[in-house]
């Protein structure tokens, strides 16, 4: 009975360990890769329109803000907001009292330097005819020195007084055309046919003329049958962008309906142009650029829009998905790299961190909040030359890595590092000059497995996209 | 006179000193279970015979998570699951770039730091809890429906010294995991998978199909039988019964769970 059980332990413990032994063996002996999970996509030529997006507001191409000249009281305000008004019509009448007194007190001010002028003239006749008569007396040695010269300063004096009156005659008359011109700029008219987009004022109250600093702002008449929309453009994307260029506009008031704009204005100077040289600005900088809208819609001054300006086009390019393309330093460098680490980060911080984490500077879309684009802006592509002089930077490549645009091609359950040359972009691709094949698979997520892990020769494995089920059930919901 | 034979009536057992070492329970209840429950039903209740392997499980349990934890490619592969559990809370939530930047980083962190107490965490309740709950088990089958006499702390004990096929379980699941560099490795059907997706609800279902699970498995349905002195085979049928119950009641609840929440996310 013993011997048996016996002979079943020790098979089961020979089993047992026999068992664990060879997992130790499997354990020490076989070599371990790191497997990252993929996903990928083919090569493929598409159409790319490279477009830059940016937000804005709807305004009228023509837009006149009406202010008082004058301060007073509104005592008639004949117009609505919304109101069509054309040339010339009455938009405000503000309080005239107080213009009338001072239009009757130049004119009065006016008359009293009219007499005085003319008893000036009385003064200087009679001043005149006196000197003559000392004139003779004095030749013949009748009269004195100081006689005479008493009347000739006195004729002299009544001439001045002549120039004083007459330059006082002068300011009473002007006065009295400043006063006239007052009285007529409180009643203020259309300067243009066009509707009161913005009324700000009501009946009854007081304004500030323009004379005292910043005057009142009464309303606002636009014409509303041009409009355009003002969007601001980063200063990475600005000098892309043209006069003449296409664009499509949305505004979110109008669902489901695309306007088209052309491009008719680009702003030269930023809208924080101030703010920076304090350098107290945190935003990126903005530029207005104006881009005129071709349909005649209801639209109102200052709805939000969002437009897409077509800033190149390719058909038939090859290309490869948006997320596919990052930054590495070339293969031949890496030693370089290795060694040389230290000293990139000493030179230059951003560049050194962009090496560390291997980021995608490429993949990052968006720089600001209200603009977006696709394209390679060359503040993130090229940090070589991002602030630093490009003696120095030419130096500093002898010593440092540039990093360099790539792809990761998978070839069997490997991914290889293959540099490429990128064109333009789109929301959802770049495109490959140089490089790539049409049909090659690379390497399009995740996001992560690119701007990280993946270097030259790494083990793959194609996992499923991560919410591809989702995007399954949408692309069959479109169906 | 003859005196009439007397037959003296059949008294209950008293407990016997064990004539096994705990060495040599904890040893031979991989070859000989019977031997040892049956030993362990005959001796004064012993602490240790539950104690003790729960603390092997333990420190056998830490050692390999940390060994585990502590090779490349299974870092990698935790932090790949990581990365896509938060692309798809990312992609359900439609978070802006920068929220999802900040998920990321939050994800990340929080992941590695609850993985860390979650490895610190489990083996302590399977070492500890296991005993007592299969214990209850054990002795609601054993005790009530196999119409056995044994106390509760027997039970315990006899899942206490069975749990030393869980500490061979844990072993051989740490040396697949790390030979093959893959965290989802058991001694189970799962093998068969090539890519495992913890996602697929089939290549769950094959990971309950484990035969350390069934060797334990049928190990306490022996203890059973030896306390209840019902039957192997009546007593096996409980206990997968049992275990069927409650693992189908378990998949059903995540299968369900899982359903919820795809439809949450739309």
């Amino acid at each position: 009975m013993a011997k048996p059980k016996k002979r079943r332990k020790v098979i089961i413990f020979a089993a047992i360990v026999m068992v664990l032994l060879g997992l130790t063996a499997v354990v020490i002996f076989k070599k371990r890769e790191i497997v990252t999970t993929v996903q990928t996509e083919k090569v493929k030529r598409r159409n790319l329109t490279e477009l830059v997006l940016a937000n804005g507001r709807i305004q009228p191409v023509l837009q006149v803000k009406i202010s008082a000249e004058v301060s007073g009281e509104i005592i008639a305000l004949p117009v609505k907001e919304g109101q069509k008004v054309n040339k010339g019509d009455l938009l405000v009448k503000i309080k005239p009292e107080f213009y009338i007194a001072a239009t009757n007190q130049a004119n009065a001010s006016f008359k009293s330097a009219l007499a005085s002028k003319t008893m000036a003239e009385a003064t200087l006749r009679k001043a005149e005819a006196e000197f003559k008569r000392n004139q003779d007396l004095f030749q013949q040695k009748l009269v004195s020195d100081s006689a005479f010269d008493e009347v000739r300063a006195a004729y002299d004096v009544a001439k001045a007084q002549l120039d004083g009156a007459v330059h006082q005659v002068d300011v009473a008359k002007a006065a009295v055309d400043s006063a006239q011109d007052s009285l007529e700029k409180t009643t203020i008219v259309a300067p243009l046919a066009g509707t009161i987009s913005k009324l700000n004022s009501r009946l009854g109250e007081r304004v500030l003329g323009t004379v005292q600093n910043v005057g009142t702002e009464i309303m606002t008449i636009s014409d509303l049958n041009e409009m355009e929309a003002r969007v601001d453009i980063g200063e990475n994307d600005v000098v892309r962008i043209a006069p003449g260029q296409q664009g499509r506009l949305e505004v979110d008031a109008f669902k489901n309906r695309k306007f088209n704009g052309t491009v008719t204005e680009i702003a030269n100077s930023s809208k924080d142009a101030g703010q920076i040289s304090s350098g107290s600005s945190q935003e990126a900088t903005k530029f207005e650029v104006r881009i005129h809208i071709q349909e005649k819609e209801a639209f109102r001054p200052g709805m939000t829009v969002t437009a897409e300006v077509e800033t190149c086009y390719r058909t038939n390019a090859l290309t490869v998905p948006f997320a596919s393309v990052t930054t590495r330093p070339p293969k031949d460098k890496d030693k370089e790299k290795k060694g040389d680490g230290k000293m990139a980060a000493r030179d230059d911080p951003a560049k050194a961190n962009s090496a560390k984490a291997g980021t995608n500077a490429l993949a990052v879309k968006t720089s600001g909040t209200a603009t977006k684009t696709n394209a390679p802006s060359p503040g993130t592509n090229r940090p070589v030359a991002d602030g630093t002089n490009v003696a120095q930077a030419d130096k500093k490549s002898k010593e440092t890595v540039k990093q360099i645009e790539v792809v990761f091609v998978v070839e069997g359950d490997h991914a290889k590092m293959t540099p490429v040359k990128i064109g333009i972009s789109d929301d959802n691709y770049w495109e490959i000059t140089e490089g790539l094949k049409e049909g090659q698979e690379v390497v399009s997520g995740s996001f992560r497995a690119i701007t990280r892990e993946l270097e030259d020769g790494r083990k793959v494995h194609k996992g499923p996209a991560t919410g591809e089920k989702d995007k399954d059930k949408e692309s069959k919901r479109e169906q | 006179m003859e005196q009439p034979l007397s037959t003296p009536e059949p008294q209950p057992e008293a407990p016997k000193s064990p004539s096994m070492s705990l060495g040599s329970r904890l040893l031979n209840v991989f070859a000989t279970p019977g031997d040892v429950f049956q030993e362990v039903k005959n001796s004064p209740p012993s602490t240790a015979n539950w104690l003790v392997p729960a603390i092997i499980l333990l420190v056998v349990s830490w050692v390999s998570l940390w060994l585990i934890f502590s090779q490349d490619s299974i870092k990698h592969q935790l932090s790949e699951i990581t990365e896509q559990a938060i692309q798809k809370q990312i992609e359900r939530t439609h978070m802006s770039e920068q929220q999802a930047d900040q998920a990321r980083a939050m994800g990340e962190k929080w992941a590695g730091i609850s993985a860390r107490i979650g490895a610190a965490i489990t083996p302590v309740l399977a070492g500890f809890l296991t005993p007592f709950f299969w214990g209850l088990i054990v002795w609601l089958v054993g005790a009530k429906a196999l119409k056995g006499n044994f106390p509760y702390m027997k039970a315990v004990e006899v899942v206490g010294l069975a749990n030393m096929i869980a500490v061979l379980e844990v072993i051989v699941k740490t040396l697949l995991i790390v030979g093959l560099g893959n965290l989802y490795a058991s001694p189970s059907l799962v093998l068969l998978v090539n890519n495992f997706d913890p996602q697929n609800t089939v290549h769950s279902l094959l990971t309950v199909v484990n035969v350390m699970t069934f060797w334990l498995l049928a190990v306490r349905a022996l203890g059973v039988a030896r306390l209840s002195g019902a039957s192997f085979v009546k007593a096996a049928l409980w206990v997968f019964g049992v275990w069927a119950a409650y693992t189908g009641f378990f998949v059903g609840l995540g299968l369900l769970a899982k359903t919820a929440f795809s439809r949450v996310g739309g």
